[in-house]
Parts: C-alpha cells; sequence; structure tokens
C-alpha cells in the first residue's frame, strides 16, 4: 500500500507492507536517524516527532500515519541554523556519548518543552521516562534540556 | 516489529462503516485505535486492521453539570491534559495516569483501545471507582453501560466497537486517590487500587474501593465500602476496612507476585488511599 505523509516539512509517498511500523517504513526510506531499538515500545530510542507529540514510532503502524507530519532529529533545526537548541546544549552539556539515544530524546524533550517551556528538573525526568540510556544517568542530558529551555525562553529558537 | 500476515488496512469513514467490517466476529479481523497494542502483541492470524481514527471521535468535554464526555480516539495524554479531568475527583486522574508507560506510549495509545483490550490496567480501578459509564457500537445501534459491567460480562471480549466513556458528575465534597505497587515505574502493577469518599450533610455518603492487577482487572471490597459508609473515614475505621479489602478481594498467584502478597498489598495500597482520602476531605 501506499502511505502519504510529510516527513521533515517534504511530502512523501511510502510504500509499504499493511502491517509495518512506522520505525520500519522511516528507515527504509532514508531516515535512519530514527533508531531501531528495541522495536517493542520499551527503549524510546525510535521517537519521532508525529503531529509535534512524540510517539515511539515502533508502537504505531505506518499507515496510522497518512496524512500526518512526521518531525525526526534531522528536520528540528530550522534551515537558517545549524543545530537547534536542544542539539547544542546536548552537545554543550556532554549529554552525548554513545549518542544512540539522544535523537529521540531531544525529540521528546522538544515535544515537552512546546507545551512547558520551564519544567522542573522533576518533569524533565518524568517525561524522560520513556527514554532509555544506558551509558549515562541522565543528569548531563536534564542539565541540558534545561539549558534549552532557558535558551528558547529568551527567543533563541521557536523550538 | 513488521506484522506480516497484515495483508489488508481499512478505513472506514463512519462507525456503520466499521462496524460492518466486525460484525461476523472473525478472528483475522481486529480494530484499530492507537496501535500501540497491536503493533507488538497482534495475534498470528490477524490479516485485517480496520483503522478507526476517522470513524471515533477523540475529543474530551465537560458540562455545566460536572459530568465529562471522553471520545474514545482520545489519546491517554489528551485526558492527561485536559483540565475538568484533571481537577475531577480531587487529582486522582492524572495521579494515576502519570504512573501509565511513558509520554511516549500515552501520546498514542487511546482510551478506547486501552479499555477495550480489557487486560493489565491502572486506568480501570480508578475510572470504575469514578462510576465511569461506556458507550458501545453494536448492531447498528448504541448501548451505554457501566464499565464494570462492560468489562465483567465481557463485552469487550465480543463485536463491539467502544465510542465514549463518561464520567458523571461528582459531589463537592468528594475525594478519590490512587496507589499502584510495581517493581520499577515503567512496569505493570502488581497491584493497585483506588479508593473514593463522597461525603454528604451526614457524613460518609458513599465510598467506592477498588483493587486492581489482582491480577484480574478489578473488584470492588463491598465491606470495606460498607465498613467506610458506616464508621467514617477515622484512622481505626480505616484499618478496619483495609483489613476487610485484604480479606474480600480474590488475588492468584501469577510469575510476578503470590496471592499472599498480592492480598498483603491489597491491605496497605487501600489504607494509603482511604488516609490520602481523609487528607483530601480534611478529616
Amino acid at each position: 500500500m501506499k502511505v502519504e505523509l510529510e516527513v521533515n516539512g517534504k511530502g512523501e509517498l511510502l510504500e509499504l507492507d499493511p502491517g509495518d511500523t512506522l520505525l520500519e517504513a522511516l528507515r527504509a526510506h532514508g531516515h535512519t536517524s530514527v533508531k531501531n531499538g528495541c522495536a517493542n515500545g520499551d527503549c524510546g530510542a525510535c521517537a519521532v516527532l508525529l503531529d509535534g507529540r512524540a510517539v515511539a514510532s515502533c508502537l504505531v503502524f505506518a499507515a496510522q500515519a497518512e496524512g500526518s507530519e512526521i518531525t525526526t532529529i534531522d528536520g528540528l533545526a530550522g534551515e537558517d541554523a545549524a543545530y537547534h537548541p536542544l542539539q547544542q546544549t546536548m552537545l554543550d552539556a556532554g549529554g552525548v556519548q554513545c549518542g544512540f539515544c539522544i535523537p529521540a530524546m531531544i525529540l521528546t524533550a522538544a515535544d515537552l518543552l512546546a507545551r512547558n517551556p520551564g519544567p522542573t528538573r522533576e518533569e524533565i525526568g518524568s517525561y524522560l521516562s520513556g527514554n532509555l540510556c544506558r551509558c549515562t544517568g541522565y543528569v548531563k542530558q536534564i542539565d541540558a534540556i534545561e539549558m534549552a529551555a532557558a535558551i528558547m525562553r529568551e527567543g533563541g529558537a521557536d523550538g | 516489529m513488521s506484522r506480516p500476515g497484515i495483508t489488508e488496512y481499512l478505513r472506514p469513514e463512519s462507525l456503520e462503516e466499521a462496524w460492518r467490517s466486525i460484525a461476523d466476529g472473525a478472528p483475522t479481523v481486529r480494530l484499530l485505535s492507537g496501535g500501540s497494542d497491536l503493533t507488538i502483541s497482534a495475534p498470528p492470524e490477524v490479516t485485517t486492521l480496520v483503522d478507526l481514527s476517522r470513524a471515533l471521535d477523540s475529543a474530551v468535554s465537560a458540562t455545566d453539570d460536572g459530568s465529562i464526555q471522553i471520545g474514545a480516539g482520545a489519546t491517554l495524554t489528551a485526558i492527561l491534559e485536559h483540565q475538568p479531568l484533571v481537577d475531577h475527583g480531587g487529582g486522582v486522574i492524572p495521579e494515576m495516569m502519570v504512573q501509565v508507560g511513558s509520554p511516549l506510549l500515552r501520546n498514542s495509545a487511546t482510551i478506547g483501545g486501552h479499555l477495550a483490550r480489557g487486560r493489565l490496567s491502572d486506568v480501570v480501578p480508578v475510572l470504575i471507582a469514578l462510576d465511569a459509564e461506556v458507550r458501545i457500537h453494536r448492531d447498528g445501534g448504541q448501548t451505554s453501560m457501566s464499565l464494570s459491567r462492560y468489562l465483567s460480562e465481557g463485552h469487550n471480549t465480543r463485536p463491539h466497537i467502544l465510542t465514549e466513556v463518561m464520567l458523571p458528575a461528582l459531589p463537592a465534597s468528594s475525594a478519590a486517590a490512587f496507589h499502584r505497587q510495581a517493581r520499577t515505574a515503567f512496569d505493570f502493577p502488581i497491584l493497585n487500587a483506588c479508593c473514593r469518599v463522597d461525603l454528604g450533610p451526614g457524613g460518609v455518603d458513599q465510598v467506592r474501593i477498588v483493587c486492581g492487577a489482582t491480577p484480574h482487572l478489578a473488584h470492588r471490597a463491598a465491606r470495606a465500602e460498607a465498613s467506610i459508609e458506616s464508621d467514617g473515614l477515622t484512622p481505626s475505621a480505616i484499618e478496619t476496612a483495609s483489613r476487610l479489602a485484604g480479606e474480600e478481594v480474590p488475588t492468584e498467584t501469577g510469575w510476578v507476585a503470590s496471592a499472599e502478597y498480592r492480598s498483603h498489598l491489597v491491605e496497605v495500597l487501600v489504607a494509603r488511599c482511604l488516609t490520602a482520602v481523609a487528607e483530601r476531605l480534611g478529616r
């Protein structure tokens, strides 16, 4: 079957099987920044923004995304910016180690900051509860999200 | 993971059209709402998915009398972010909902899909304690019933489409609380409990004590409820009611816990819930 959707602002027509997940369809069509971790809804490494909300793309059939807007980490920064504040502060705060979980973690944080521009550390930790990182203790990643929130509140990016 | 056995994907525009796809009860056809369950546990015999997103209402609305209507297509996040639902029962819904999975799951899972699947739930005991009703579409018509009846009589296992969840208004002096026990925050519960108490002019008017994951979905502790209704919300009455609940709620041994441990948890969690309710009601 064919599914028409927008990925990072560009229309795409995905050829897929009705039983394919969004994770599989995106990766098969070149969007390999969407990581395949557990494919079981546990690790969160496959998170994308689906119409602005972070979802585990392994828990959504690709056909469900017909007509939707998908944002992967590649589409987070505006065209005029090298990095989104969340990407830059993740680097600045040393939140990235192996990096496998980071695209999804940043997208989940983007969803949070779009609704709560000034989250507490506890709220950030709670919102990241579905994004597992086996390298770090989350401290630097939460630092990075706090820093990004402050930059975005000052108008550094529209998020 | 991909489900290669699924060869057909339907997007009905109406409930009637969706109903025609499932009316004969063929095990090869499954209704699809949020997808978080079927993507990982679709039975191997399923060949056709019927996507309900165009046929179901996903709006959440509150009426002036304090009742709330939740379209079955509403995500768990939409429920968590709807202010009247956040305030309903003294905040018991967000207290429970933030412990269900993670934001990534709640952003896609729908309330209709969650209730219709009828297993492993923190949501069900809370909704039953709040006297939730459900509306279902079946045989070309709509019918309403309590959520408790919907699950206990197995309506969720027969061909139907769950279209709406309704919460009746609560009295001004009403509060509820929820507690769960699990190995980790992300795990399914070993046991959960929700208690609600309504106060009237003469004291305690109405009580709901519901335990779930026993491992069954939900069981009301009628003797414990009657005990609070008669003796009030004093510390000794809470202790008595919790003990009664521990005795009367049937529990079973499963791979995560023994029946004895679950019965102990019933007593502990009911006591915690009732104590929290007493505090919220200023008792």
